[in-house]
């Protein structure tokens, strides 16, 4: 052995990966301190994590002019725009989650929660790192750094619906995992690499249907659908997202949508983009199932975390409605739509974060009523954002949800865009309703304001922090022409 | 053939070596159903308690572990034990091919040491490698749990 | 030729942009610190409306120094929706219509922008006053500079918000509340058949660009299509212009401030509609049919208008009623074709009918917020400007040789005469004559005679900031028909053209014969007035209980609103009623306990599966994933 031929390296190339390095440094800090310190302030933390994630965004932005390879470190780590702008998406709910978080601890009463900034970090690393991964095996890891991430943070508060819904997310993400790494195994057996350039190479141009690299799809399709919940892989959503404290709830409903999409558009349009006469049915499937559970059974829902977790359901269904469309016409769909759903999911959610009050009492649909007395720009923020939700003008929802079913039309898919729209009107209804709870009814004389029990100070600074997504629901529902250039020049996946 | 057949053709010819074995599988689950169920139809139904009980070669049954409560440390210990057990498992082919894998090798190595490392300080200043102090982090904490309000025994069960 | 969006190169017109941008600054201005600027609040908002008029004029001359075929500017501010293949910019175009348009709302803007600083003085809301008149200019600009239907649509509810805002200024009354979202409400019914006429452009052309859909060649859509698409723009300009049957929020919407009615309810916002028709004339005239029914509408708006503005007792509700039936008059003259005379008259008619409002200020002004005609009479005396400059208005609105409105309703006249439509010009000819009679009514009750209360006599001149604007308005009424327009083809007819088509040809009376006609029916007009009202010589209001009920009928609008009330009102309000006593309580209540058993009907079977263990999940899961398999399995 000894005296034999160097062992073929990667040439040592991090400037792609310079985001996840910074957020795992941050984070890494942030647990030394929560282990060193004599006392711990929530400030410090709050600043480790915003700081790292504002570095890290630095360092994305930088790479949108990167020149160097396409694909870094032995071809697993991709440096094109798709991933730069998921990235800086992901960090941008990053830091919403963060301050939410931040002000959740503080008013909750609860002990102040020191791997909360650390844990949050670790799973926006994973989620930035699988949206860059050209390497199945590196997808594999970068779901299980977030995965793990958000189970733990799932639980972060020790209640008993917590440890609940962090136990079934748990059990089944490692179920679903299980299929996702079998489908790297089946693809492997197929095309004989990991590397999804590679694989896309190979499976280009041999013009049979190949029944192995197409079972492989179907296992890593299941691992994806758990992931951004499409059914019928959705049952841990409502459960999770209700249990979860709200804050986290924000996080990882936009979050890991937006990373699992970023992760799935590449095994789409890269790896099997030759196999996409055959994968896109069982896109059309997981679509069509999702739109429609999601829709009808948010309709029974009397908690208002999961009537969102069910509409975040019917969200993954038209996303993949417009990932049916091959190519950059369906990327570019779904990335705005990722983007719009990402900011009213966040505002959904913090929405709720803030009407909740101290020990998330106040989650029922009923606890609702005569919201725009008690407390207006709470209801004002929370009929924005919900008429987003139903796609309803001039509200980003709407402009989300016209282009998917365009994409999908152009693609020859009319029938599924005819089951969406039928159900998004169906959802308006579960939407509107809440609304009209908040307006049109007087509140309950027992219900107390919120003012009473959080103080105004809290109140408004979560409220604040709730105008950005406020505001980027409204100006990309007015004016989506803003990001559609950076959409645009990002929908191209260089491998 | 390649693996570029129909699904079909890959069972037929990939796994043909297999067939025995399947055919044996398949002639097992039969049997065991079968006489499973024949005894099921045939034998009178006379229940009493040591009938119901375990079988455990003729001994009274032992209480089994999901009646009974361990300690978390238990699994807390074992958790860090795989930690470190892989970090060592990890380290050793490392150091075997240290030459060949030259630059890059040594720095992928020193960020994985890095974060167990981290860990490790982590997990010893919050007490987890400390027996007999147990810290609150760690604690079945029942005192903070919610009282079980009506309704909220259990998600999703509506 | 600019048939493109404009490239970066410099252009004498590229400043267009900032021609709606100045008053938004200004708007956004007094919104945020209007409360801290005090008075000046109106100044900067003046300012911003005045460097918008300045700027304008100086496109308008960059603009007609072209060639005439040339006189097109598009400017592409930004992409504003790209949906698939559909796409839709922020783009202006400044054509000869929209430069009309444009001096117009920005000129006559102005004045009442200036008077409005003495008229609104001591107003707790100052700031904000000035803020909505801001944005409704920019508001009203966006509409008129639009390129396409959806930004001219943006414009189109921009300009309705307004009204709604200023129509309910002084919230506090609760009649001016209700005032206020009567507007909304039934200018929303129009605005809707609007939207859905946008629809079926979009399904038609593909695009809602001006360029591409009325550029289109004339059988990219049928007829039929066309009509339906006509008739839904028009009835989106029925209800933004006050016309028959949705003509019953006008005279309500009196109930905002003074040049408020002046700005938006007589000068701008209700001729968008007129606006509207004249732009999508190639539209019109591909159906025909819709055309007509402009035409039919218009006339009976005239008239039925033109009666109830006889009837009325309040200054301002006569001159609202006014306002309806000589939109009416524009109205007729789109549905001839003669869409220059309607562009004409919107023109003249936004001076002297902002003139008159003005005045109508001017006078409350001066008796203490007095708008009863009953208790005013002999103002000229005390306020002279006020009256001889409303006088000039009024005089130009009978249709007196040579003020603007004269040669306005001549030329509509006659063209309803030289293209045959006899029965068109007779009763266009009547409602010259109502029209003639109403506003003398007005003019000698008010001004003329004796007067007939302790406030008439004691009336005060207004100050110099709101009499100036009065003078310059009248200045506008005289001139503005010998220089815009003394023959049906005059210079405006002559520069609209490349826009509108060339004016109808046809045979009939000679036009001197129609003038002498024209003429000798405003004097008469007017001196029956003068005789029934000022001479002294009749007792008016013993006349007038000699011909009940028909002053009654009349004076409330011949009962439409009373009509609107039980047909469409009252039934709304029980539906209301029962949404919110049964199916809230019931339904939503309902679903909200949780005990909507309907709804757990519905949800049972996902109930089921959601069982709360995670082992049946897990199963879910599993036959899922064997589902996907199976799927794909089937599919090798």
């Amino acid at each position: 052995m000894i005296g034999q031929a160097v062992l073929p390296t990667p040439e040592l190339v991090f400037e792609p990966l310079l985001p996840e390095l910074v957020l795992v440094v941050f984070a890494m800090a942030g647990l030394l301190y929560e282990a060193l310190a004599k006392r711990t302030e929530a400030v410090v933390h709050l600043s480790i994590g915003l700081v790292g994630v504002v570095l890290a965004g630095g360092t994305s932005l930088w790479l949108w002019d990167w020149d160097g390879p396409a694909t870094v470190l032995g071809d697993a780590v991709s440096a094109d725009r798709f991933a730069v702008l998921a990235r800086l998406l992901l960090l941008v709910v990053a830091a919403l989650g963060l301050l939410l978080g931040h002000q959740y601890f503080a008013r909750s009463g609860d002990e102040q929660r020191g791997e909360f900034t650390p844990l949050l970090l670790f799973a926006t690393s994973g989620m930035t790192l699988i949206v860059a991964s050209a390497d199945l095996i590196l997808t594999f890891l970068a779901l299980e750094i977030l995965s793990l991430a958000l189970y733990v943070l799932t639980g972060l508060t020790g209640r008993r619906a917590a440890n609940e819904a962090a136990m079934k997310y748990f059990l089944l993400g490692a179920f679903s995992s299980a299929f996702f790494l079998y489908g790297v195994a089946m693809a492997y057996g197929a095309t004989g690499t990991t590397k999804i350039a590679a694989m896309a190479l190979a499976l280009t141009g041999t013009g049979e249907a190949q029944a192995l690299a197409v079972l492989g799809f179907a296992l890593l399709a299941v691992g994806f659908a758990f992931k951004v919940s499409a059914a019928p892989f959705h049952m841990w959503t409502p459960d999770v997202y209700q249990g979860a404290p709200t804050p986290i709830t924000a996080f990882m409903s936009a979050a890991t949508k937006v990373a699992a999409f970023g992760a799935l558009i590449r095994v789409l349009d890269v790896a099997f983009q030759a196999l996409a006469w055959d994968w896109a049915p069982v896109v059309w499937g997981l679509a069509a199932a999702s739109v429609v559970i999601g829709s009808i059974l948010a309709i029974a829902q009397t908690n208002v975390k999961r009537m969102l977790a069910y509409s975040s359901i019917a969200h993954a269904g038209f996303i993949l409605t417009g990932l049916t469309a091959a190519g950059s016409a369906g990327i570019r769909a779904a990335m705005f739509y990722l983007v719009a759903y990402a900011a009213m999911t966040v505002g959904a959610f913090g929405t709720v974060m803030v009407v909740s009050g101290r020990g998330e009492k106040r989650t029922r649909i009923g606890d609702y009523t005569g919201l725009a007395r008690t407390n207006p720009i709470a209801a004002a923020l929370m009929t924005l954002f919900l008429l987003s939700l139903a796609g309803i003008p001039p509200t980003a929802g709407f402009i989300a949800k016209v282009n998917v079913f365009s994409a999908a039309i152009d693609a020859g898919y009319w029938v599924l865009a005819l089951i969406g729209v039928v159900t998004s009107v169906a959802a308006a209804f579960f939407y509107l309703r809440v609304i009209v709870l908040m307006y049109m009814q007087e509140p309950e004389p027992a219900a107390p304001s919120l003012t009473e029990k959080v103080g105004i100070g809290a109140e408004n600074s979560a409220t604040a922090i709730l105008a950005i997504p406020a505001a980027a629901t409204l100006l990309l529902g007015v004016f989506p022409g803003v990001i559609v250039g950076i959409i645009r020049d990002a929908s191209v996946l260089r491998w | 053939m390649g693996p570029h057949g129909s699904l079909v053709s890959v069972v037929a010819v990939g796994l043909s070596d297999y067939l025995p074995i399947l055919l044996m599988a398949v002639l097992a689950i039969v049997f065991a159903v079968a006489s499973l169920g024949a005894s099921a139809l045939l034998r009178p139904r006379r229940p009493n308690r040591p009938k119901l009980s375990a079988y455990e070669s003729g001994n009274d049954p032992v209480r089994l572990p999901g009646g009974e409560r361990f300690s978390v440390k238990f699994y807390v210990v074992a958790m860090l034990f795989i930690i470190f057990d892989i970090e060592t498992i990890f380290l050793f082919p490392w150091a075997v091919t240290f030459r060949q894998l030259g630059l890059f090798g040594l720095i992928e190595m020193a960020i994985f040491i890095a974060l167990v490392f981290v860990a490790y300080v982590y997990i010893w200043k919050k007490g987890g490698l400390d027996w007999s102090a147990t810290p609150p982090e760690l604690m079945d904490d029942e005192d903070s749990d919610e009282p079980a309000a009506a309704g909220e025994v259990s998600l999703g069960a509506r | 030729m600019m048939l493109g969006p404009s490239l970066p190169e410099a252009s004498s017109l590229s400043p267009l942009w900032l021609v709606p941008a100045v008053p938004l600054l200004g708007a956004v201005i007094n919104l945020f610190s209007g409360r801290r600027l005090g008075r000046s609040a109106g100044w900067i908002a003046s300012t911003s409306v005045g460097a918008a008029f300045v700027l304008s004029l100086w496109l308008v001359i960059a603009l007609l120094e072209r060639s005439a075929e040339s006189r097109v500017h598009i400017q592409h501010l930004f992409d504003w929706i790209s949906v698939g293949r559909f796409a839709v910019g922020a783009d202006l175009r400044l054509d000869v219509l929209s430069a009309t348009m444009i001096l117009v709302v920005t000129g006559v803007g102005l004045l009442i922008h200036v008077y409005a600083i003495g008229y609104m003085e001591g107003d707790r809301r100052y700031g904000r006053f000035f803020a909505y008149l801001n944005l409704f200019v920019f508001f009203m600009l966006l509409l008129v500079l639009a390129d396409n239907y959806l930004l001219l649509y943006v414009g189109w509810e921009g300009v309705g918000l307004c009204s709604y805002l200023l129509i309910g200024f002084w919230f506090e009354k609760t009649e001016n509340a209700s005032a206020a979202r009567k507007a909304f409400v039934t200018t929303r019914i129009g605005d809707t058949l609007m939207l859905i006429g946008l629809a079926l452009i979009v399904a038609g052309f593909g695009s809602l660009d001006f360029g591409a859909v009325l550029g289109a060649p004339g059988d990219t859509i049928a007829k039929g299509t066309a009509t339906a698409i006509s008739l839904l723009l028009f009835a989106g300009a029925i209800g933004k212009s006050a016309q028959v049957p949705l003509h019953v929020w006008l005279p309500d919407a009196m109930a905002g401030p003074t040049p408020v009615s002046a700005l938006i309810h007589a000068a701008t916002m209700v001729t968008a509609g007129v606006y509207l028709v004249v732009r999508s004339a190639p539209l019109f005239e591909l159906s025909g049919v819709a055309l007509t029914v402009v035409l039919i509408v218009g006339l009976v708006t005239a008239l039925f208008a033109a009666t109830c503005a006889l009837a009325q007792d309040d200054i301002k509700r006569v001159l609202a009623y006014s306002t309806v039936s000589q939109l009416g008059f524009m109205f007729m003259a789109a549905g001839m074709r003669f869409y220059t005379g309607a562009m004409f008259m919107l023109v003249a008619h936004a001076f002297y009918k902002a003139l008159m409002f003005l005045g109508a200020g001017s006078v409350m002004h001066g008796m203490h917020e007095e708008t009863d005609l009953q208790r005013m009479g002999g103002l000229i005396r005390r306020m002279p400007i006020t009256g001889w400059t409303f006088v000039v208005g009024a005089f130009a609105l009978a249709g007196v040789f040579p003020l603007a409105g004269f040669f306005a309703k001549d030329q509509i006249l006659e063209i309803a005469n030289h293209t045959g439509r006899t029965w068109i010009y007779l009763l266009g000819t009547l409602g010259a004559l109502l029209s003639a009679l109403y506003i003398g009514r007005l003019v000698f009750l008010a001004f003329f005679g004796s007067p007939r209360s302790e406030a008439a006599e004691h009336a005060h001149e207004s100050p110099l900031v709101m009499t100036v604007p009065l003078l310059a308005l009248a200045a506008g009424a005289i001139l503005a028909g010998p220089l815009l327009s003394t023959s049906a083809e005059g210079t405006l007819a002559r520069v609209l053209e490349p826009v509108t088509g060339p004016v109808p040809h046809g045979e009939g009376l000679p036009t001197l014969a129609l003038s002498g006609i024209a003429t000798a029916i405003a004097l008469g007009a007017l001196a029956l007035a003068w005789w029934v009202y000022a001479s002294g010589r009749v007792e008016w209001l013993t006349l007038r209980e000699r011909l009940q009920p028909l002053p009654r009928a009349a004076g409330s609008g011949w009962y439409v609103d009373r009509a609107y009330s039980t047909v469409f009102v009252n039934p709304g309000a029980a539906a209301a009623r029962f949404t919110a006593n049964v199916f809230d309580t019931k339904v939503v209540d309902g679903l909200v306990n949780g005990v909507g058993t309907g709804t757990r009907r519905l949800a049972a079977v996902g109930r089921l599966l959601q069982t709360g263990f995670v082992r049946s999940y897990a199963l879910a899961f599993l036959l899922g994933a064997v589902g996907v398999l199976v799927w794909v399995g089937t599919r090798l």
